[in-house]
């Protein structure tokens, strides 16, 4: 199905394709057998300004806007979702810098973001404090003329290779007592702790990062004190739109990837395409690939045209990431025993695809959302 | 450094090709992309207006999809460019097009060089980077896999591909023809700002009649085409089986007596 794109939509979905199919398709295999972080892919989708895309050119960026950064992470996740995950964390990160950061901060932290000096990360996530952040406990305490932090994220994508970190902590008791912290690598105090055996993603980093007295100036908070949740919230509205279109990408590859063995794999005198049971499969894949398109499509131009589109994203994400786990389940059923095999990439896939139901707010917590949001237009 | 780069399109490969009539091609089944060997010659382009400065204008000549090839350039980093865009033009063979791309050429007043792919993917006919060289009255060279322009920009040494593996060196002057072969480089991903500058860029649309082109549809060109067809392929194939020298006495006699092709 076509969607109606511009020419720069088209151009960047193209390039990004040709870079995919030429520079990560023949490597993410290894990358992820090594569990190892692809640093020169990531150096190289830097270069090309897949970083900030999001990013005005005053700052470095091509403000390319959400429509074509949804299709290039399509793109990417079909080659490899790790790298796509590592990018789609960069350009959150970027978002709430460029809504509430100053004028100094931009400079500081969005430019090397934008340009693809290194990636970013987004620490909300405590071992306590998973679906509901409100509850979370890191601490950041005024002293003077900077802030002292202390605490532990969990799960924090980027958190080894981060050049900055966007961390939101407790600033006071109270429930809204949460504010947002530009906390650059490196920071004394900061230390990366475990880096988690993951079930997927295999070539993302997953770390815990541990603040004991981690001093930064008042000058790194980013927004009002307050304004933590606010700022989170609104950069995982933008970050469904990402996962959303990363679970799509997969779901593209698990129906490349059943096509063309179904069409080949012969059993019973034909291929097995030609099994009912089979064709039927890929029917639908095929059927939620298109409705996962259309709904990343149509959340990613309500964003672009600043409309609200919190609903959108989470109906996108939802349906885009619990598509994917199904679609990878039929691929990996149509490869039969090879399916089951390390080395192939549906195998990747079905891995892969686990925790896109779970990350930037579980199925559960979409639901949540979009009945909220839904009462709101009743 | 001014330097043209000629870019054609051509069907991407993978495409379905349909042949109407005896001499056409259906286009309408047709993905067009840039011809790879035109993607070498943009990239060694950029690499020597970034050494020495100046310009690298593209000029193409086909229907209006074209610009997306065109703008493809230009998200790569050319400056600007020609669009000869002409049906009439379109009718005729590579001479009729060179000779376009010639008045188009010349309409910049000078330039330092000209540069094309070694061939298109397409008809592989490897025309007109020479035409336009004869036509400019331009010193060319072909199969170029390497260039190195003199501090004085205008000595080049150029390395050309031969058979064999071999390379021939020759020196030469501006204002040259260089047609460039596959792999004299790597050429670049346009980048994502590169891409959304592309738009912005000028690019100048000219019929035949803008450019003064004279010779012009099947009336202009020097050759026509009688057919394209599939070549047939039989499907037959006979595996001589057993002891080698038995094998290839019989070989021999079926390649005399029954294929009588020696
Ligand atoms: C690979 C990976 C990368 C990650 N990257 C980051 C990152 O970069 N930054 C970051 O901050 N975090 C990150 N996370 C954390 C991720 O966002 C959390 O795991 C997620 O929000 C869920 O939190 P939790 O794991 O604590 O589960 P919990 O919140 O404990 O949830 C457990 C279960 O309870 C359900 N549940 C919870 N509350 C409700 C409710 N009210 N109603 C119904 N069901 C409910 C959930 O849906 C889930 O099924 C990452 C996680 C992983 C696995
Ligand atoms: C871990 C593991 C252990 C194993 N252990 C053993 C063992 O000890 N001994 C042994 O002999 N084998 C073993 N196997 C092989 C296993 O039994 C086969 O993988 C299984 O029978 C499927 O065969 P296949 O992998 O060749 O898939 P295929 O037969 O090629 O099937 C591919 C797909 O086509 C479908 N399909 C095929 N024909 C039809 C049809 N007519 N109509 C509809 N759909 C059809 C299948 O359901 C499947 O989805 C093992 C496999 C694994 C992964």
């Amino acid at each position: 199905m076509d969607l109606p794109l511009t020419d720069e939509q088209m151009m960047i979905r193209d390039m990004v394709r040709e870079f995919a199919h030429g520079e990560i398709e023949p490597y993410a295999q290894d990358y992820n057998t090594r569990g190892e972080y692809p640093a020169e892919i990531l150096k190289k989708l830097g270069g090309l300004g897949l970083f900030g895309m999001m990013v005005p050119e005053a700052y470095g960026g091509a403000a390319a806007g959400a429509v074509s950064y949804s299709l290039a992470l399509q793109e990417i996740a079909r080659a490899c979702a790790s790298v796509a995950v590592t990018l789609s964390v960069t350009n959150l990160s970027t978002e709430p810098i460029l809504q509430y950061g100053t004028e100094e901060q931009k400079r500081k932290y969005l430019v090397p973001l934008a340009s693809g000096e290194h990636v970013g990360a987004f620490a909300l996530t405590e071992p306590e404090a998973g679906s509901d952040p409100s509850s979370l406990k890191t601490s950041a305490v005024k002293k003077g003329r900077s802030y002292v932090i202390n605490g532990t994220k969990q799960f924090i994508t980027n958190g080894s290779h981060a050049g900055v970190i966007i961390l939101i902590a407790r600033t006071s008791a109270d429930r809204n007592g949460c504010s947002a912290f530009l906390i650059p690598s490196g920071a004394k105090g900061l230390r990366v702790g475990k880096e988690e055996r993951k079930m997927g993603l295999l070539a993302s980093n997953t770390v815990e990062l541990v603040f004991e007295d981690c001093e930064v100036p008042a000058a790194n908070l980013l927004g009002k004190p307050g304004m933590g949740l606010k700022v989170a919230l609104g950069a995982l509205d933008s970050g469904r739109i990402g996962i959303a279109s990363q679970a799509t990408g997969m779901i593209g590859a698990s129906l490349s990837e059943a096509l063309s063995y179904a069409s080949e794999r012969r059993q019973f005198g034909k291929a097995i395409i030609r099994h009912q049971s089979i064709g039927n499969m890929i029917a639908d894949i095929a059927v939620e690939h298109e409705a996962a398109r259309l709904l990343t499509w149509s959340a990613a131009g309500l964003k672009d045209r600043g409309v609200p589109f919190s609903r959108e994203a989470s109906i996108a994400k939802l349906y885009a990431t619990e598509a994917a786990n199904r679609s990878a389940y039929r691929a990996l059923q149509i490869f039969g025993g090879y399916g089951y095999i390390r080395d192939n990439k549906i195998e990747r896939i079905y891995r892969d695809a686990r925790v896109t139901t779970i990350y930037e707010g579980t199925s559960e917590v979409q639901r949540m959302v979009i009945a909220r949001e839904t009462e709101k237009l009743a | 450094m001014k330097i043209v780069v000629l870019v054609k399109e051509v069907p991407d490969m993978e495409s379905k090709f349909k042949i109407v009539g005896d001499a056409k091609i259906d286009e309408s089944q047709i993905a067009f992309k840039m011809n790879d060997f035109d993607e070498y010659a943009v990239e060694a382009a950029l690499q020597l207006k970034e050494k020495f400065g100046g310009e690298v204008v593209i000029v193409s000549s086909g229907p209006d999809r074209v610009t997306k090839e065109v703008r493809q350039a230009f998200a790569m980093g050319a400056d600007w460019g020609i669009h000869v865009s002409d049906p009439q033009i379109d009718e005729g063979d590579n001479f009729v097009v060179a000779g376009a791309l010639v008045k188009a050429i010349e309409s910049l007043g000078g330039v330092d060089l000209v540069m094309t792919g070694v061939q298109a993917e397409d008809d592989q006919a490897a025309l007109t980077g020479v035409f336009v060289a004869d036509m400019l009255n331009f010193s060319h060279c072909t199969n170029v896999v390497k260039i190195e322009v003199g501090a004085d920009q205008k000595s080049l040494t150029i390395n050309r591909e031969l058979e064999g593996g071999l390379n021939e060196v020759l020196e030469m002057a501006t204002p040259a023809v260089l047609t460039i072969q596959s792999g004299i480089n790597q050429p670049r991903y346009p980048t994502l700002p590169g891409i959304m500058k592309a738009k912005k860029k000028r690019l100048d649309l000219k019929k035949a009649a803008d450019l003064g082109v004279g010779a012009i549809g099947e009336a202009g060109s020097k050759t026509k085409f009688h057919k394209i067809f599939f070549p047939v392929s039989e499907h037959k194939a006979e595996i001589i089986q057993g002891d080698a020298k038995a094998a290839a006495k019989t070989l021999v006699d079926k390649l005399r007596n029954e294929a009588k092709v020696i």
